[in-house]
């Protein structure tokens, strides 16, 4: 994951990975301390996760890109290896005020991924094109 | 190791200051006022990452470099520059489908990539949030081509982009703190007021410090030399506190909005 997240949550991740890992169960304490760095993006990130709703997508190329269903339905596509979402609340939150550290999809991508609960899913390079593109067609629509 | 050792070096450079300046991180952030060598140091990246790994390197720019910087071509080896793509998408938008196709495009892996000109695209890019997805999309790309690259070159494949920006970012300023982000490493280049007429007097030699700032360690700094034929020297500087009118630092960035 990108650079961008302070090494104090890649900590607390890769502390979730390991409990997760051996006991197939998130022990509260760090439960707390997920909602203490990431504040309210915590309680729908792992709603976001209970539901499923991360998908790993990868292409033949060996591209990835993540792609999150919103609680709206809607489809937000976040980097796998770096810090980006195409949310509103991304570029709202993260981005221009600076007040969060994530929005509740990246957030939800970084938990599947520690918690190893991705969906995954095959598509061709030139549809891998497209969903890396997302915002830029939506503003064309 | 490297084709650099293998190479004869150009007189004055230090090869391997070259290589700390512009290719010390995984992704670099070259920034300067207009006339810093922004160009010239971002071919010189090229030509460095392709002469220093057997994979590609790409170039990215708004059109051709006017001329090729000189030296540098013999300095890096005849067969680096023929390991340069260029590609010149004309606007943002083409830039960012051609950033979201380089998988398609190359199968075989990248060691370098270089955006010359950002600001450029910035020009026909509609939002700061535009801006900061062609960023991290470049950055997702690099991470792609790394993975690819065999296991030997633990460097993975690296990202210089260059930025035309003067002290105050202006209108720029909110572009600029949304991509900066991405950038842990930048590096500030401060063309010298003063210029050294070339003895020779077939012109004059430009002067341009460069100071490397990534967190975690110490500000570096080089001073990049362009003599009257165009040629580049570089060389490292004394660190702070030894130099005298080294005023130069991260502090002169414009303000985050």
């Amino acid at each position: 994951m990108g650079a961008t997240l302070p090494a104090l949550a890649e900590e607390l991740l890769r502390e979730i990975e390991k409990a997760f890992c051996e006991t197939s169960h998130v022990p509260d304490d760090l439960l707390l301390a997920l909602k203490f760095i990431f504040g309210a993006s915590a309680v729908p990130a792992l709603d976001l996760v209970d539901r499923q709703s991360v998908t790993r997508i990868t292409s033949p190329s060996g591209r990835q890109v993540y792609q999150v269903v919103g609680s709206s339905g809607k489809h937000y596509t976040c980097y796998a290896s770096c810090h980006f979402c195409s949310c509103p609340a991304f570029m709202f939150s993260v981005l221009r005020k600076g007040d969060s550290l994530v929005c509740k999809h990246l957030l939800a991508v970084y938990l599947s991924q520690a918690l190893g609960s991705c969906q995954e899913l095959t598509v061709p390079d030139k549809q891998l094109t497209r969903l890396l593109l997302q915002e830029e067609e939506e503003e064309e629509r | 190791m490297s084709a650099l050792q293998q190479q004869q070096p150009v007189p004055g450079a230090d090869p391997a200051s070259l290589l700390l300046l512009l290719l010390p991180r995984p992704a670099l952030l070259l920034l300067g006022p207009a006339g810093s060598g922004r160009s010239a140091l971002s071919f010189r990246a090229a030509l460095l990452g392709a002469a220093s790994s057997r994979a590609r390197a790409l170039f990215l720019a708004p059109r051709p470099l006017e001329r090729l910087p000189a030296g540098g071509a013999d300095a890096a080896g005849a067969g680096a520059i023929q390991r340069i793509h260029f590609l010149y998408p004309p606007s943002f938008r083409e830039l960012l489908q051609l950033v979201a196709s380089l998988h398609e495009t190359f199968s075989c892996s990248l060691s370098l990539v270089v955006l010359d000109g950002l600001e450029e695209y910035l020009g026909s890019c509609s939002s700061p949030a535009m801006a900061a997805q062609l960023v991290a999309l470049l950055l997702d790309t690099a991470n792609h081509f790394s993975q690819k690259l065999p296991v030997e070159s633990a460097a993975g494949c690296k990202l210089v982009v260059s930025m035309k920006l003067s002290g105050e970012a202006g209108e720029q300023a909110e572009y600029f703190s949304a991509i900066e982000r991405y950038f842990p490493a930048q590096c500030w280049l401060h063309p010298s007021t003063e210029e050294i007429a070339d003895s020779g007097s077939q012109g004059i030699t430009k002067l341009i410090r460069a100071r490397l700032s990534q967190p975690g360690t110490k500000d570096q700094e080089w001073l990049v030399r362009f003599d009257p034929q165009g040629d580049m020297r570089i060389s490292l500087l004394p660190c702070e506190g030894e130099v005298d009118g080294c005023t130069a630092s991260r502090s002169n960035r414009p303000p985050e909005t």
